[in-house]
């Protein structure tokens, strides 16, 4: 069943094309995909600057391997990270953090001696994060920095964590100064019901805590 | 005699893993042998008269291999060689435990191997390898390789060791990099004449000014369907590649140019190409397989971008499809990277990674009609669905979901492929 439009939603991805090494953009087809079953539109562009940048409502910088985020460097650092993040929610991943802890933006990288490839947790207040981490960075599982998530925890966080998802959908919605659904449309309950599960097992399969799901109104 | 009691314990290990579990566990008895005996490794493969040549990289590494093997095999060599499975060091083990006799020796003039690049920078700082054959760098296990960057310098220590002949592909720009520190007169190249098809074969970028390409010595020419025409030093190979897809047949050319530098003046093109001809596929990579009278084609995927070729190069809509992802894909993200444009339905998902599985498809417009980590009870599902109509019921697998598929299904040898 669809629903006539809330509104339009803009999703950007800084350097989209370069910063995909552990699959980090399909975070961006887990929101465009919640935002849509919810009733709104979603365009989602292509960000190499801070202007595109602030046109975003809601913002992916992905985990990049060494090459490519050594071909992108000197671009990232004409982007005004600071008024980026204030201005717009979004998510940054992986080497996309430890970018923004060289600049200062969070507390500096200090490395660990090993390296940890494993799911992990992590506490963004009430919520639990799960995903999977693979570095030798001593950077926290997931923290906030103005309305960025920068988390370590790689790939499709947002998908299988259906509450952080619900948390970024709404930020982006709020970014876009629009309102979000105040009683959920079947489609989303469905869609809902179905991350839930999903989510459960995959919980249930890396790690012993409890999932806790996403319950809408 | 040096080795006889160790051959006999990893016997030992072998024959009780065997009656644990049939068809499977070739890597304990070869821990067993490389623990108690660890310098049995360099004798073997030193002891080959024509030599030792190795394949490795990122992707492509089996299908070159059993090329390679059985070019040399059809031209008389007496080739020691690997299954796919024992790639890393314990394999070379077990495959030792395999073949030799009681006293450690095994028979054979030359070893072409196939190594996987993780291991092979550390297990050839032992050997002198005549030929060193490297497929490519992808973006592949980045749980246990961390970065592209890492794989490329991993497979640059192991160009190193190449006495005579270094054979790489020249499409790739990370091997081109690797070369610009070798010798130019080792140097080898395969690749593809089209240059429009490169980025489809998922090199990892190096995002740098691209190096100039090198002139190739086995080229692939032209690819419709299966059938192929390779250049090979002047002269035309076609053939019907055993498995479908443009990297296959780069792995042809890899082959042919590999066993040129390997026979020398007894290569004879003509036998090559009626040795190429008549080779089945590698294990699970288009193998078709009969279960209950029923055919079924198998598709082995072990990373972001065989996946991804191998989805793209599965026959236009097929109606009924079963996914696989097993315990091997350690960090299941990478699975987001892959387009699943080409399958038109996906109807049952298993394997210890499924739910990961689930979720990717489900963003992707898939609605599985079942979900779950019980492989038995999903085949068995699968294979009781109607008959498709228009196209043939295929699996698409991880490494360790089709290990587990074999063995149910009573296929007990890796290398038992059907035709």
């Amino acid at each position: 069943m669809t629903t006539s439009s809330k509104g339009r939603v803009v999703l950007g991805s800084v350097f989209g094309n370069r910063l995909n090494l552990n699959g980090d953009q399909g975070n961006l087809l887990a929101l465009k995909k919640y935002l849509e079953v919810a009733g709104f539109e979603v365009e989602v562009i292509a960000v190499g600057d801070t202007s595109a940048a602030v046109n975003a409502h809601f913002l992916l910088f992905g985990h990049g391997s060494q090459a490519a985020m050594n071909s992108i460097d000197a671009r990232l650092e004409k982007m005004d990270w600071q008024v980026v993040t204030a201005a717009v929610p979004g998510l940054a991943v992986g080497s996309a953090v430890e970018w923004l802890a060289a600049t200062n933006l969070l507390a500096p990288v200090k490395r660990r001696a090993e390296r940890v490839s494993k799911f992990e947790t992590g506490e963004l207040g009430n919520l639990r994060v799960l995903g999977y981490r693979n570095s030798d960075s001593d950077l926290p599982n997931i923290q906030m920095h103005n309305q960025f998530i920068a988390t370590m925890l790689h790939g499709p966080v947002l998908a299988k964590n259906p509450r952080l998802l619900h948390k970024a959908a709404q930020a982006a919605v709020k970014c876009a100064g629009l309102e979000f659904p105040k009683v959920a449309p079947e489609t989303l309950s469905a869609w809902v019901e179905q991350l839930n599960q999903i989510s459960e097992r995959i919980w249930a399969l890396e790690t012993d805590e409890t999932f806790v799901k996403l319950e809408l109104v | 005699m040096r080795y006889l009691p160790a051959i006999v314990v990893g016997r030992l290990a072998r024959f009780g893993v065997r009656l644990i579990r049939p068809g499977g566990g070739s890597a304990l008895p070869g821990l067993v042998l490389s623990k108690i005996a660890p310098g049995i490794l360099k004798q073997t493969f030193s002891r080959f008269t024509d030599g030792l040549v190795i394949i490795t990289g990122s992707a492509g590494k089996s299908t070159t291999t059993k090329m390679v093997v059985a070019i040399a095999r059809a031209h008389g060599a007496e080739v020691f060689t690997n299954p796919s499975t024992a790639n890393i060091k314990q394999g070379f083990y077990s495959s030792i435990l395999e073949r030799s006799n009681l006293f450690g020796r095994v028979k054979g003039t030359v070893a072409i191997l196939e190594m996987d690049e993780g291991h092979a920078a550390e297990i050839v700082r032992d050997l002198t390898p005549r030929i060193v054959t490297v497929m490519n760098v992808v973006e592949d296990q980045l749980d246990r390789f961390i970065d592209p960057a890492l794989v490329r310098d991993k497979l640059a220590l192991v160009a190193q060791a190449a006495t005579e002949h270094l054979i790489m592909n020249a499409d790739d720009q990370n091997l081109l990099q690797i070369a610009a520190s070798r010798p130019r007169a080792l140097q080898h190249w395969f690749g593809v004449a089209d240059k429009t098809q490169v980025a489809s074969l998922g090199y990892a970028p190096t995002y740098l000014p691209p190096l100039e390409v090198p002139n190739c010595t086995s080229t692939v020419l032209e690819l419709k369907n299966r059938k192929v025409r390779i250049a090979s030093h002047g002269k035309m190979v076609d053939f019907e590649l055993p498995s479908r897809g443009l990297h296959f047949a780069l792995d042809a050319a890899a082959a042919l140019e590999t066993a040129k530098q390997l026979l020398g003046g007894r290569f004879d093109v003509k036998l090559a190409q009626e040795t190429l001809a008549s080779l089945p596929p590698v294990f699970a990579r288009g193998e078709i397989v009969t279960i209950n009278g029923v055919e079924v084609e198998f598709t082995l995927v072990q990373n972001p971008i065989s996946t991804q070729l191998n989805i793209d190069n599965l026959p236009s809509g097929l109606e009924r499809v079963l996914f696989a992802i097993g315990r091997d894909v350690h960090d299941p993200s990478w699975l987001w990277t892959v387009e699943p444009k080409n399958l038109q339905t996906v109807d049952v998902v298993t394997g210890f990674n499924a739910a990961e599985a689930e979720l990717w498809l489900r963003h992707h417009g898939f609605n599985p009609s079942l979900a779950t980590d019980d492989l038995a009870l999903a085949f068995e599902y699968w294979m009781a669905l109607p008959e498709p109509t228009n196209s043939m019921r295929t699996v698409v697998f991880s490494a360790d979901a089709m290990r587990r598929i074999r063995r149910m299904l009573g296929f007990t040898s890796p290398d038992e492929v059907q035709r």
